[in-house]
């Protein structure tokens, strides 16, 4: 068997697939995984296992073979030609499209398989996903609602890959191992630290970590100091390191290829890293986690793909902002209401993986949210605000997110459907993260999840009175949109199906807790 | 007739006058324009040429012979504007000299190498709007395989000769908005091969080539 696993974007998302391509590796363990990714993502093949051959889509030499005026004017058509063209010889069985945009929905379009599966157009222009998870992902561009699911966990899903996830064994390399173990030389415990992101928006102040360092060695003057870079960074590995040393912290500068970071990371004890390739291939390493997540970074779907780490973010209504928009704010604010005492504080914390620190810390700094990485019984990412009770809103969140996994699997189709099982296993996963909360208190909780669905119910109503007016202006234009029309019944029977497995839910998961208590 | 020029690259231009007293320069020995009756001979010229000339307001022709083509089209149509290229610098000298009391001035380069041409202004100028390219005779006597290659080279960035193509085809109207070639000063370099492998060699799939042109246009936006 043959499979095409497509991803355009870079090389961070190609990192952050790797749980994806490792758990395709182990559903098929025959079938020849190629890859189709940008030159840039090329680095992350040195570590990810399983694939045999990458092919190269050079965005930019067909978008300079399309601007440059000198250049033939055909010359992109035949050299992309050419490409799909080798593709298609090859006679993939299956393809994959983990891009999800415009672009990469036109180009497998054009790459024959038997199967496909993810965003493409077919003849009529129309957007195919194959599956409902790939779909949400479509329909919901805006995802800051509370089911939200990250990108990872959609697409396992969406590929309809069973089990449980795949750990990721990154590829080992002689080199790699030498380069670490020279840039650890006489190390003892450290914490790593990555800086430097690819947006400047999503970078936390050279003076905010120089504050943190000085924190941290003030906790603990054995712990050592890492700063991790590529090659392309060491001016600014170098700079920081005076900084830091000009403070009085004694720091270590890693500038280092890729091959060496999981040896790097496997030997930290934390890593604090911004949105970052490098926290990608920390989700399968030894290291604990502690992500800043500024500007740009959505961890909601991109987060680190780990159990137990820790996502910090200002609360800011403007947060995620737009990749491509310029920050409208006078200053760059999310980096500065993230506190150094505060991510230090975590660090520490973590480090000797102490919740009841991080609690109090967070309670000092309420602006910021805080919260621990996990996955639901059920599978998925998710996590837990750290530093509060527990409320109806993180009920509904989960009872959310979990309607929308059974609705994107189909369940309520089925003659009997998962939802026992489903609630039983979530009801688990709920006393286990709060095995303090009383019985009392869940009870009250699921009373108020049952009885407060009235957003659910907004929405029907909303979808139902716009197909109502729809409908009258139709008999009076003698003319009737039916696209528009199916879209509102489908919404509105969204809603009722949306409804129904929550009360079932609902039903089972006071079982479930019942019974437990 | 009369050695009137210095040679320059072992090429001897001579003068010679027609039996009503008009000159003709001869190359080598060779005539660059009718010895009997060259503004008979433009004008037949330009009525073969006379659909190009008058779909365009500005006109290359390639070759200034004796220049009496040039006059005779200033004459018929003084509203366009020529331009002339020719590889022999002096008797473009010779020419411009004769064409001087024209209302209108014709524009002349002198081309030393090829590729430096269409860094020109005053080639480029010519480019940004349709135009039309034709070809004298005279290029037959010397130099005439360069003056074909840089026929091509010219037509294939003729605008309106790219519309047509792109009118012809419905795959390069989605490629190339003609909205954007109009507004487009640079025009692109066209391959007259690879608009031929294009057009007339993808026929079997034309939805293969729909996925491809969206592909492509994606990049661009």
């Amino acid at each position: 068997m043959r499979i095409l696993v497509v991803s355009l974007l870079r090389l961070g998302d190609l990192l952050m697939s790797a749980p994806v391509l490792a758990q395709l590796k182990k559903q098929y363990p025959d079938a020849k995984i190629d890859v189709l990714i940008n030159p840039q993502a090329r680095a992350a093949l040195g570590l990810i296992d399983g694939i045999n051959v990458a092919h190269i889509f050079d965005r930019d030499l067909l978008q300079e073979g399309l601007m440059d005026a000198q250049r033939p004017i055909l010359e992109s058509f035949f050299r992309l030609d050419r490409l799909v063209h080798r593709l298609n010889g090859l006679n993939y069985d299956l393809l994959i499209n983990l891009t999800h945009n415009r672009l990469s929905g036109w180009l497998c379009g054009a790459i024959q398989a038997e199967e496909k599966m993810g965003l493409w157009f077919d003849e009529r222009s129309k957007a195919q996903f194959h599956s409902a998870w790939f779909k949400y992902l479509n329909d919901n561009a805006d995802l800051r609602g509370v089911d939200t699911f990250h990108f990872v966990d959609v697409f396992r899903f969406g590929i309809g890959l069973a089990g449980q996830r795949t750990q990721v064994s990154w590829v080992s390399h002689k080199e790699g191992q030498e380069e670490a173990e020279r840039h650890l030389s006489g190390m003892g415990r450290f914490i790593a630290i990555q800086p430097f992101t690819s947006e400047e928006k999503k970078e936390w102040p050279a003076s905010s970590w120089v504050e943190c360092a000085k924190i941290l060695k003030k906790e603990d003057s054995s712990m050592g100091l890492v700063i991790l870079a590529a090659p392309n960074e060491a001016g600014r590995a170098q700079e920081l390191g005076q900084l830091m040393a000009e403070a009085g912290v004694e720091v270590r500068s890693a500038v280092c290829s890729l091959t060496s970071v999981p040896y790097i990371l496997n030997r930290a004890s934390v890593l604090i890293t911004g949105d970052t390739s490098i926290k990608h291939i920390a989700a399968s390493c030894s290291c604990k986690v502690v992500e800043l997540s500024l500007g740009s970074s959505d961890w909601k779907r991109t987060g680190v793909y780990k159990e137990g780490a820790y996502i910090l973010q200002p609360k800011l209504e403007c947060a995620p902002c737009s990749h491509s928009a310029e920050c409208h704010k006078p200053s760059h604010l999310c980096a500065e209401q993230l506190p150094a005492q505060l991510v230090a504080e975590v660090t520490a914390a973590v480090e000797i993986s102490s919740e009841d620190r991080i609690s109090r810390a967070v309670g000092m700094y309420p602006h910021v949210d805080v919260r621990r990485t996990t996955f639901a019984e059920s599978g998925y990412w998710q996590t837990i605000e750290i530093g509060r009770e527990l409320e109806l809103r993180d009920v509904r969140e989960w009872l959310g997110r979990l309607t929308t996994k059974l609705i994107l699997q189909g369940e309520h189709f089925k003659a009997i459907g998962e939802f026992g099982s489903e609630a039983s296993r979530l009801g688990q996963w709920m006393r286990s993260q709060f095995p303090q909360v009383a019985q009392d208190k869940w009870r009250g909780l699921l009373d108020q999840a049952a009885n407060q669905v009235g957003d659910e119910y907004d929405r029907a109503e909303d979808a139902k009175i716009k197909l109502s007016m729809l409908m009258k202006e139709s008999l009076k234009l003698n003319m009737v949109n039916i696209s528009e029309m199916r879209r509102l019944q489908d919404k509105v029977s969204e809603v009722g199906h949306r409804l129904d497995i929550h009360r079932q839910l609902v039903r089972s998961l006071r079982y479930t807790i019942e019974e437990a208590i | 007739m009369r050695s009137i020029v210095a040679p320059m690259e072992g090429k001897m231009i001579e003068e010679t006058r027609t039996p009503n007293g008009e000159v003709v320069y001869r190359i080598d020995g060779r005539l660059t324009a009718s010895r009997v009756n060259p503004t008979k001979e433009a004008k037949q010229w330009i009525e073969i040429h006379r659909s190009e000339i008058e779909r365009t307001d500005r006109i290359i022709v390639l070759g200034c012979g004796s220049g009496h083509h040039l006059v005779a089209l200033a004459e018929a149509y003084p509203n366009k504007r020529q331009l002339v290229l020719d590889f022999e610098g002096e008797l473009i000298d010779q020419v411009q000299k004769s064409v001087l009391t024209l209302p209108k001035p014709i524009d002349f380069h002198w081309i030393d190498r090829e590729e430096q041409l269409l860094s020109s202004s005053l080639v480029r100028s010519y480019m940004r709007s349709p135009f039309a390219v034709l070809i004298h005779p005279s290029t037959n006597i010397l130099h005439q395989t360069r003056y074909r290659e840089l026929y091509a080279r010219l037509i294939a960035r003729e605008p309106l000769f790219f519309f047509e193509w792109v009118r012809r085809d419905a795959r390069l109207a989605e490629l190339f908005p003609l909205q954007a070639l109009k507004e487009d000063t640079d025009h692109r370099h066209l391959s007259i091969k690879d608009l031929n492998e294009f057009t007339s060699g993808r026929n079997a799939n034309l939805q293969y080539d729909t996925y491809l042109i969206r592909t492509l246009r994606e990049l661009v936006k």
